[in-house]
């Protein structure tokens, strides 16, 4: 969805590293932009010579119309059974055709995680020096940044993060999971679902959000945080070296606290998608690259450095290195620490193909624009979700 | 002749009848399609949310069209009165952005739109601070602000065409009228507008075509939001046949769009069907 | 006048001047850099690697100007001045093609090109693109070959030369500036295609130099310099042959082509 740009980079780094160490294996490279890659991904698929290996941001769809190789052998051989699971369980479906469990389909050239990066100069202006326990106490800074004339929180349009961010400390990730991997009878018109579009719409009507929140492109948003113009920003790890190389240490990072102090943290995440198209003429040796990502030193440390993300695999191996004091390094300890002792659920977006773009998008900015309520948004989003899962 | 409609079938009319063909299916362009009848359209008619874009597009209608041959006109009725050395080069500047693609005219507006952009700061700085806003973001202001997009495409384009046609109106008809006295506005609607009637027929139904056909301007701008408030027949069926891959929903919007096009069109391509098939 | 000649031109002079500003740097709404950067042009053409897309751009209108030319003003000419059978039919067919959105051919045209084997080649969308043009360019020919005085026609009917003759001789020579203002019409739009080949080609680098606006934009999105530096440059040819040819294109759109 939010494309920092990086991720093609990220492959051909890993082919060119995995040729110097393996000469006898070189790779071709398509390059196109994450937008693009969503539309002709499944073409891609399906088309009578496609490539070895496909980055895949939707996988469900083309996986139950059987265009993707199976990799439960691989996992098998090369004992997968050793990673974490839970990032590996995005990218499995069942013979339903619900996500979360079942056939693996594919693996992540790194792992992402969301959470709240804030400006650490404005965050000294308003005293704050560590990150709140709970959702209340966030929102106390959110007011005390507003009375002290700082923007609280920069929005990139849709304003779907902000959304979840708040939507997740509300409801069971279980149920939040259910939802997005299309389990039967999955609902999101939960009460707990309406109080966190309650808060969501507080936040709104108080001004803590940017007044271009339904408009902004994800360059201004960046560029403006970096600017200092908003103490909050809601983003991912994938946008943690860029903020290194502006910010130069003056960007912080801390996971979204929960509704109940105590509670585990629930923040989204998800895999950087690779997977092996069904006909593809040498599956074996792109689930062997696949292994070796996650497992090779190397291969960890470029996944961790171009991307920012967690490069996954066995959990005994270390984190890669990373610059003291970086928030490419919190973000390697913080997704550590998420996997160990919080819950990743997916993007919501990604319930359906058509979810994001039908429902989500246009009601979140409904909700930005004070167009409609609480109810009425959870509601509308439960109505397309269903409305796209009878098509 | 042969070739032209050859090609023409091969890659218009049949891409057609297999569109119209989709539209009947459950497809969703790999595996097996399922027939299923009416539904896709009995889905798209009763169901307000699809409805929509459709008459989101009717509004832009405002833009592409009215404006670009309004100020088309006008413009051209000036320019031919006028004899100036810098004629050209006003003629050439009005078609430039006609000439660049649509994708760069999108980028080059959403820039403008912003809330940093130059529209605010040129409100700011006349003194109507009050009025500036992230103007694709507003629900009241999205779609004018496209429409103003798609009118300051057209505008150019209608001019130098109705210019054309102005300046192969008889001169001896403007000698006549002001024999018989009359002033430049008389002038204009009783020699400059039917003299033109082809021109202006044709300005309608490109722009009207250009506003309903509409997406990369909005695909670009604002993708349909905020909210539905700019969505358009285009994105919407470029959305269900590219992101969601229902090719049967989508062929099913494509034909009513069609025949939108077609109803909407025909009475004013009858007005000027004596001059078009002459 | 003044005021449309402004509505038409800011936008151009914003995005120059945020394109001479320096890299790196975030410039909001208009302000005329006071060091011009045109070097960031030279960068951007670097970093968005556009002589391949320039390559690409000018074989496709190399496969699809000419031709759509030759076959429109035949069909042109035998629709305006060639008695057919079923002529208005004919031509109530194209003028329909005009009115065809281009979304609802889109998912067919890919399955069709990819049976006729075509799929991620160029000449998928050369094939496609000259049959799109058709309706127009034959309709445009013909209102043209229309306009001319039938006088002409007899004359040359008299001095005994055939349609077919008298085609190549006496009406194509007449028609240059109608044939050479579709001409730089059908180079604009091919020029500036850009679903089409997104569509019907899946190389980014064999598609056309607007279609690489789209990928420029998503992966330099925080760099406002570069990006308007780079939509800079992808304009540049489209305006460039525009005001090249432009004199012609305004007299053939100003002249009607035959003076009555």
């Amino acid at each position: 969805m939010q494309s920092g740009g990086g991720e093609f980079d990220l492959l051909q780094y890993l082919g060119d590293e995995f040729t110097r160490q393996f000469p006898n294996v070189t790779f071709e490279y398509q390059k196109d932009s994450f937008d693009n890659l969503l539309i002709n991904g499944p073409r891609l698929l399906a088309s009578d010579n496609p490539p070895d290996v496909i980055l895949l941001p939707q996988l469900a769809d083309p996986a139950k119309d059987g265009l993707i190789h199976s990799l439960d052998g691989y996992f098998e051989q090369f004992g997968w059974d050793s990673f974490s699971e839970s990032q590996l369980a995005q990218n499995r479906l069942s013979d339903e055709g619900v996500r979360g469990s079942g056939t693996l389909y594919g693996v992540g050239a790194g792992y992402s995680i969301t959470g709240v990066m804030y400006n650490k100069e404005l965050a000294e202006q308003i005293g704050f020096d560590s990150p709140p326990a709970t959702l209340d106490e966030f929102e106390a800074l959110l007011a005390s940044a507003k009375d002290n004339g700082i923007l609280p929180i920069i929005t990139l349009n849709p304003a779907t993060f902000a959304h979840q961010y708040i939507h997740n400390q509300y409801v069971d990730p279980a149920g939040t999971s259910d939802f997005i991997f299309q389990a039967p009878g999955a609902t999101i018109d939960t009460p707990e679902a309406v109080a966190a579009a309650e808060r969501f719409e507080r936040w709104i009507s108080e001004g803590y959000f940017n007044d271009d929140a339904n408009s902004l492109d994800y360059g201004g948003f960046m560029s403006r945080f970096i600017d200092g113009e908003g103490l909050f920003m809601f983003n991912g790890s994938w946008a943690a070296a860029t903020l290194d190389e502006s910010m130069g240490g003056n960007a912080g990072f801390f996971l979204m606290p929960p509704l109940v102090e105590g509670n585990p943290p629930v923040a989204m995440g998800a895999s950087l998608t690779i997977v092996i198209p069904l006909r593809a003429s040498q599956p074996d040796e792109a689930a062997f690259f696949f292994d070796w990502i996650h497992t090779n030193q190397t291969a960890r440390q470029i996944v961790a450095d171009t991307t920012g993300t967690s490069p996954g695999g066995p959990t005994d191996l270390p984190v890669p290195d990373s610059e003291p004091g970086s928030l490419v390094g919190q973000m390697q300890e913080e997704a550590a620490y998420l996997a160990a002792n919080g819950v990743v659920v997916d993007f919501l977006a990604n319930a359906t193909s058509g979810f994001l773009a039908n429902a989500l998008m246009p009601e979140v900015q409904r909700m930005i624009g004070s167009q409609t309520n609480p109810g009425d948004f959870v509601r509308a989003l439960q109505e397309g979700y269903e409305a796209s899962l009878d098509q | 002749m042969l070739p032209a409609f050859a090609m023409y079938a091969a890659f218009v009319l049949w891409p057609l009848i297999v569109s119209v063909n989709y539209s009947f299916y459950d497809w969703n362009g790999i595996t097996e399609s399922r027939w299923v009848g009416l539904e896709n359209y009995e889905r798209i008619l009763t169901d307000a949310d699809q409805l929509n874009p459709i008459f989101n597009s009717i509004k832009l209608l405002a833009f592409f069209t009215i404006v670009p041959v309004a100020a088309g006109l006008l413009s051209a009725a000036i320019l031919n009165d006028l004899r100036s050395r810098f004629l050209g080069a006003y003629r050439t500047s009005l078609f430039l952005p006609q000439v660049i693609p649509l994708v760069a005219s999108g980028i080059l507006w959403g820039w403008i739109y912003s809330l940093n952009g130059i529209l605010n700061q040129g409100l700011s700085w006349i003194g109507l601070g009050s009025w500036t806003r992230p103007w694709l973001g507003d629900f009241d202001l999205a779609l004018p602000a496209v429409g103003v997009v798609g009118a300051w495409v057209l505008t150019g384009f209608c001019t130098l065409l109705l210019a054309s046609g102005i300046s192969k109106i008889d001169r001896n008809l403007y000698d006549a009228a002001r024999v018989d006295g009359a002033g430049r506005i008389r002038e204009f609607f009783a020699v400059t507008l039917p003299g033109v009637r082809r021109e202006i027929g044709v300005c309608v139904i490109v722009t009207m075509i250009g506003a309903l056909a509409s997406f990369d301007i909005v695909f670009i701008t604002t993708r349909g939001g905020p909210g539905r408030e700019t969505l358009v027949p285009g994105v919407h069926i470029f959305r269900a046949a590219f992101v969601e891959r229902e090719i049967g929903a989508a062929s099913a919007m494509a034909v009513i769009l069609m025949l939108l096009i077609w109803t909407l069109i025909l009475p004013i391509q009858r007005y000027f069907q004596r001059d078009l098939t002459k | 006048m003044a005021m449309l000649l402004l509505f038409t031109l800011v936008p151009f002079v914003t995005l120059l001047s945020a394109a001479l500003q320096p890299v790196g740097s975030r410039p909001r709404g208009f302000e005329w850099p006071t060091n011009p950067q045109w070097g960031n042009f030279a960068e951007a053409y670097q970093v968005a690697d556009v002589t391949p897309l320039l390559v690409s751009s000018i074989l496709i209108v190399v496969g699809v100007v000419p031709l759509s030319l030759l076959i429109a003003a035949l069909a042109g000419y035998g629709l305006a001045s060639l008695s057919i059978p079923g002529e208005r039919w004919i031509l109530l067919l194209f003028i329909a093609g005009l009115t065809i959105p281009f979304e609802s051919l889109m998912t067919p045209l890919y399955y069709q090109m990819r049976s006729l084997g075509v799929l991620n080649t160029r000449w998928a969308v050369i094939l496609a693109l000259i049959g799109l043009f058709m309706p127009f360019g034959v309709f445009w020919m013909r209102s043209h070959f229309v306009s001319i005085p039938s006088e002409i026609s007899e004359a040359a009917e008299i001095d005994g030369a055939g349609p077919w003759q008298a085609f190549w001789r006496i009406h194509l020579p007449l028609s240059r500036p109608a044939v050479a203002s579709l001409g730089i019409l059908l180079f604009l739009w091919t020029w500036n295609q850009f679903i089409l080949a997104l569509v019907l080609i899946e190389d980014p680098s064999m598609r056309t130099v607007a279609g690489a606006l789209g990928a420029f934009q998503s992966q330099y999105q925080t760099n406002t310099v570069l990006l308007a530096a780079g939509s800079v440059l992808i304009m540049a040819p489209s305006i460039a042959v525009f005001l090249i040819f432009q004199r012609q294109f305004s007299k053939a759109l100003l002249e009607g082509a035959v003076k009555g």
